[in-house]
């Protein structure tokens, strides 16, 4: 489970659960295809025969346009809200700029909320069921205002930097 | 010889122009693309999907308090973010 950061209101944006079947007790694909689709809905998008996906809107409605097949990071997406700790959002200290924020929109897997299921299957029984769901435009909203918040303080600190260094003395020329 | 040498400029500076329109629209698009909004009247996350009653954009007092009764013996240490 992440949460997102400050200084917008800190919620759960990530949530992952792992299930590894018993020894003798793996049901089978279909049953647990059919259990996730009557908890997420009936049409997941299929990102591979054991990989399927649910988009939605923030209002619980389906996502428009929700990602396809070939759309990446999806299985593999990452939140921009830290699961430690955090100095800065950007790739450097520098201030978050056009470019960069494109390339935070580009790399989310669709600006609503994912599911995908990723099951491990052997010889037709499920040994393993991962289950990762992100709100990924609460986490971008939250990541955006995070780095504007850094922003602003660490601009302060350079100005009360600036402003000690003035009341310094000339050293002896 | 000149005439071609004009025309040879003439294309140069076509295909500089084209080049530079061309980022200004890549650029134009990029900026276009939106930040979502919340909805209007906020997110109400249980309506959102979860995993075992533990809903995406749920408070982190509420979502660490609901892990701790699914998972009472853990020994691990769940504490919101300060």
């Amino acid at each position: 489970m992440t949460f997102s950061a400050p200084p917008n209101k800190q919620v759960a944006v990530y949530l992952k659960r792992t299930v590894h079947s018993e020894q003798g007790k793996a049901p089978t694909f279909d049953v647990v295809a059919s259990a996730l689709k009557q908890e997420y809905g009936a049409n997941p998008v299929m990102f591979q025969p054991t990989v399927l996906a649910w988009f939605f809107n923030e209002s619980s409605g389906p996502l428009v346009p929700a990602p396809q097949k070939g759309q990446p990071f999806c299985p593999n997406s990452q939140t921009w809200s830290p699961n430690h700790s955090i100095s800065t959002y950007t790739a450097n200290t520098m201030p978050l700029e056009q470019p960069e924020l494109t390339h935070w929109l580009k790399t989310k897997c669709g600006m609503g909320i994912t599911v995908v299921a990723e099951l491990t299957v052997s010889g037709g029984l499920v040994m393993g069921t991962n289950v990762t769901m992100m709100e990924n435009a609460e986490d971008l909203r939250d990541a955006l205002a995070g780095e504007l918040y850094i922003e602003k303080a660490n601009k302060a600190a350079k100005q009360q930097q600036m402003n000690d260094a003035q009341g310094q003395k000339v050293p002896k020329l | 010889m000149q005439k071609f040498a004009t025309k040879t400029l003439a294309l140069i500076l076509f295909l500089a122009a084209a080049n530079i329109s061309a980022q200004r629209t890549a650029f134009a698009q990029a900026v276009a693309t939106p930040v979502p909004v919340e909805p209007a009247g906020g997110i109400d996350p249980s309506k959102l999907p979860d995993v075992q009653g533990l809903y995406l954009g749920t408070p982190a007092d509420v979502a660490v308090a609901r892990v701790k009764s699914l998972y009472p013996n853990t020994s691990r240490n769940f504490s919101p973010p300060s």
